[in-house]
C-alpha cells in the first residue's frame, strides 16, 4: 500500500534508468536500505525523520479531521508533547481525496525503544486517529512494532539546519536566553 | 489495559523456576561461570538429562542445598546443537537469534570493547551452554562441581571450552570499592516479601523498603502476563518456553587504576575524592545512598536494610543536587525521577546477578598491574530489547532523557576520554572533562535460561 513513495525514491534516484540499467541500479538502492543497522528511517544529528502512510476508511476522512478541532485537542496535545519530550513536529496530512493520510514527525532517538511506553502511557495519542485507517490493529498489539515499520517510508534526503540540537537542548537553550535576557535588563 | 488477568495476583511455579532468577547471590560467595560447546548432540542431551537435577529451583529459595547456585542457560547456537527443531529455532526473538556480537554496535561495544577483540570463544557461535555455579564456601562450591564434573564424565562431544572464576573480594565490594546489589525489582509471586516478614533475622537474602514497586512476574518470566497486561510472546513448544528467561551475560574489565587517577586528578583531597566518586555512583562506598546522604558517608544508614535503599528523587532531589541525575544508579533505576515523562520505569527494569573477578588492585596503587579484574554483569528478563538493550542503549549510554545531551554513565558508558559528568550544586554545576571509559567488554552472550521442565524437555528431544 505505502508503496508508492518507496517508488517515487527509485525514480528520482533511478536517472541511470535511462541510461539502460534500470535492474542493477534498483537492486543497488534496495541493498543500500536493507543495510541500515535495524530501522527505516534516516538520521540527522540526533534526530530522526519518521513518516507513516495510511489508508483511511472509506468515509472516515471527516471523523479524523475532527478530531483535531475538538476544544481541548490542542492543549492534550501539548502536555502529551511535553511528557514525550523528543518531539520536535508532528503533521497529519489527508490527502488523495481523503483516502489517504500522512504522519510525518521529527523526533530525537529511538521510537522503537520506547513504543512499549506509548502503548502503557498514552495510547490514544495514535489509536484515535489511526482507528480511522485500514487494518490498524490498536497500538497495544504484540506486533504494533511490526505494522508500523510495514506503514513507514524512509526520505530520500534528510536535512535539519542544527542536527546536534535535541528538544531538550533547545528548550534548555530558550530557558537560557530568557535568564540571559533578564539579567542584561536588570543590569541595564 | 482493562485485562481482568492484571488484576488478580499470579502464582509462580516456584519448583520448575531456576532458583539464580528468584533468589539473591550467596553471600559470601565463590564460584565459577564455565562455557561449554557441544559438538554431539545426543552427548549434549546426555549431560542436560544428568544436570537438570542438580538445578536448585527457587521453590526452596531461603534454603537451596549447600545455599548454592547452579544454573544452566543456552545459547541458540547451543539450542541448534541439541538438535531443538528449526521451527523451535525460528520462534525465539530476533535479538537472542542474532546473539550479542551482532548488535554490539547498538550496545556501544565498540573501539577497544568491541567483539574484535573479546576474550575467545566469547560472541562466537562456539558458545553453546553456560553454566554459574555459586556457593557460600568452598566446600559447598566443590561439591556442585563434583556433581557437574560427573555430569560430563565420559561424553566427548561436550567440551568446556571456557571458565571464568568469579570469587568475593576480600572487601566484600566491587573493584571500584563499591557495595553492589543493592537495589533489586521486587517480582510479583516470587513469595520472597511474606517469607521475609516470617524471617526477622534480616537475611541477606530478600526484597526491603524502597525495592517497589512490584512489577508483574511475566517481566522476568515467559509465560506470565506483564506490565503490558499480556503474556509475552514465547518461544515454541510451550514447555520450552514457560518459566524461562533470557539472559545478558557480559564480561566488563574494570580498569581500577585508571578510575582511582580520575578521581585524583579531579579532587583536591581524599575527601573529595570520595564525594565525586559517591557523585559518579549515586551512592558512597558502603552503599548509602546520596539521597539520603548527601555530604558524607553513613555505614550506618548503609547497614541498615530497612533504610539503604528506601528513597526516591521526584519530590526530594528533583534537580540532582544530591544524587546527580547522570550517576550511575539513577540511570539505572530512575525511580520515581521520570513520573513527569511517558516513560514507563516498570517496562524497563533489570533482575541483575553478577559478581567480581580477578584479584584485588592493592589499596592506593594508581598504577594499572596488567591483570584482568571487573566483573561479570548478568542481566535476565523476558525482553532482552525492552529491557537490557533499552537500558543499555537509552539510559547509560545516552543523556537525553533527562536532558544531558550525549553525556553517558560516568561508570559503564562507552566513555572515550571525550564526555563529561555533570554534577549540580549550587551555585554553579561542576563539570568533570574528558571521561575515560572505566568499563571495557571483553566478551558476551545472549542466552535463554529455560525452565526445569524445559531442561528435561530438551534433554528428552528425540533428534
Amino acid at each position: 500500500m505505502s508503496r508508492r513513495s518507496g517508488d517515487n525514491c527509485v525514480a528520482v534516484n533511478g536517472l541511470a534508468e535511462r541510461t539502460g540499467s534500470p535492474g542493477p541500479e534498483r537492486e543497488t538502492i534496495m541493498t543500500a536500505n536493507a543495510e541500515k543497522p535495524s530501522r527505516p528511517g534516516l538520521k540527522s544529528g540526533r534526530t530522526n525523520e519518521f513518516t507513516l502512510f495510511f489508508n483511511v476508511k472509506p468515509g472516515h476522512g471527516q471523523q479524523i479531521r475532527e478530531i483535531f478541532q475538538q476544544p481541548g485537542f490542542e492543549e492534550k496535545r501539548k502536555e502529551m508533547s511535553t511528557r514525550i519530550g523528543t518531539l520536535h513536529d508532528a503533521r497529519w496530512v489527508l490527502f488523495d481525496d481523503d483516502t489517504r493520510l500522512l504522519f510525518a514527525t521529527n523526533f530525537d532517538g529511538d521510537w522503537d525503544a520506547y513504543i512499549d511506553d506509548f502503548a502503557a502511557q498514552i495510547p490514544d495519542i495514535f489509536d484515535t486517529i489511526l482507528q480511522h485507517t485500514e487494518d490498524y490493529p490498536g497500538i497495544h498489539d504484540p506486533n504494533i512494532k511490526d505494522l508500523i515499520v510495514a506503514h513507514q517510508e524512509t526520505a530520500c534526503s534528510y536535512f535539519r539546519t542544527i542536527p546536534d540540537a535535541t528538544v531538550k537542548d533547545l528548550q534548555k537553550a530558550v530557558r537560557v536566553q530568557e535568564a540571559f535576557q533578564r539579567l542584561l535588563d536588570e543590569a541595564g | 489495559m482493562t485485562d481482568n488477568s492484571e488484576s488478580k495476583a499470579q502464582v509462580l511455579e516456584l519448583e520448575d523456576i531456576q532458583g539464580t532468577l528468584l533468589r539473591q547471590r550467596p553471600w559470601p560467595y565463590t564460584g565459577s561461570y564455565f562455557l561449554l560447546r557441544i559438538d554431539d548432540a545426543a552427548d549434549g542431551r546426555k549431560m542436560l538429562r544428568q544436570l537438570a537435577p542438580q538445578v536448585a529451583s527457587a521453590e526452596r529459595w531461603w534454603d537451596p542445598p549447600n545455599r548454592a547456585w547452579f544454573s544452566v542457560a543456552l545459547s541458540h547456537a547451543g539450542l541448534r546443537a541439541l538438535g531443538v527443531p528449526q521451527a523451535s529455532l525460528d520462534s525465539f526473538p530476533p535479538e537472542f537469534r542474532e546473539g550479542m556480537a551482532a548488535r554490539a554496535a547498538r550496545l556501544g561495544d565498540v573501539g577497544e570493547s568491541g567483539p574484535e577483540h573479546w576474550d575467545p570463544p566469547l560472541g562466537t557461535s562456539d558458545v553453546h551452554v553456560a553454566l554459574s555455579v555459586f556457593a557460600p564456601d568452598e566446600a559447598g562450591l566443590r561439591s556442585v562441581l563434583d556433581g557437574a564434573r560427573e555430569a560430563l564424565n565420559g561424553l566427548p562431544g561436550v567440551s568446556v571450552i571456557y571458565r571464568l572464576d568469579a570469587d568475593q573480594l576480600p572487601t566484600g565490594r566491587t573493584h571500584l570499592g563499591f557495595v553492589d546489589g543493592i537495589g533489586e525489582p521486587d517480582i510479583e509471586g516470587a513469595g520472597v516479601a511474606s517469607i521475609l516478614q516470617t524471617q526477622t533475622g534480616g537475611d541477606h537474602y530478600g526484597y526491603l523498603p524502597g525495592f517497589g514497586p512490584t512489577i508483574k512476574a511475566g517481566e522476568f518470566l515467559l509465560g506470565y502476563v506483564n506490565e503490558l497486561g499480556r503474556v509475552g510472546p514465547m518461544p515454541q513448544p510451550d514447555i520450552l518456553g514457560r518459566n524461562g528467561t533470557y539472559v545478558a551475560f557480559r564480561k566488563l574489565h574494570m580498569r581500577v587504576a585508571a578510575f582511582r587517577r580520575y578521581l585524583k586528578d579531579n579532587a583536591s583531597s581524599p575527601e573529595e575524592e570520595e564525594l565525586l566518586a559517591a557523585k559518579m555512583v549515586g551512592r558512597w562506598r558502603s552503599g548509602a545512598p546520596l539521597a539520603l546522604a548527601p555530604e558524607h558517608d553513613d555505614s550506618d544508614l548503609a547497614a541498615d536494610p530497612q533504610r539503604a535503599n528506601d528513597f526516591a528523587y521526584r519530590q526530594e532531589d528533583p534537580r540532582g543536587l544530591r544524587c546527580p541525575l547522570g550517576s550511575h544508579i539513577r540511570r539505572m533505576n530512575p525511580r520515581d525521577a521520570l513520573s513527569d515523562t511517558f516513560v514507563d520505569i516498570k517496562l524497563h527494569r533489570a533482575l541483575r546477578r553478577g559478581a567480581t573477578y580477578g584479584p584485588m588492585l592493592p589499596e592506593g596503587q594508581l598504577e594499572d598491574d596488567g591483570a584482568d579484574r571487573g566483573i561479570v554483569f548478568i542481566f535476565m528478563g523476558a525482553d532482552l530489547v525492552r529491557q537490557f538493550e533499552f537500558i543499555k542503549t537509552q539510559w547509560a549510554n545516552d543523556g537525553d532523557f533527562v536532558g544531558l545531551g550525549t553525556e553517558k554513565d560516568p561508570v559503564i558508558g562507552d566513555n572515550d576520554a571525550t564526555g563529561t559528568f555533570t554534577i549540580p550544586q549550587r551555585p554553579v554545576r561542576r563539570r568533570l572533562r574528558e571521561l575515560p571509559r572505566f568499563a571495557v567488554t571483553k566478551g558476551g552472550e545472549y542466552l535463554f535460561m529455560p525452565g526445569i521442565r524445559a531442561l528435561n524437555w530438551l534433554a528428552e528431544l528425540d533428534a
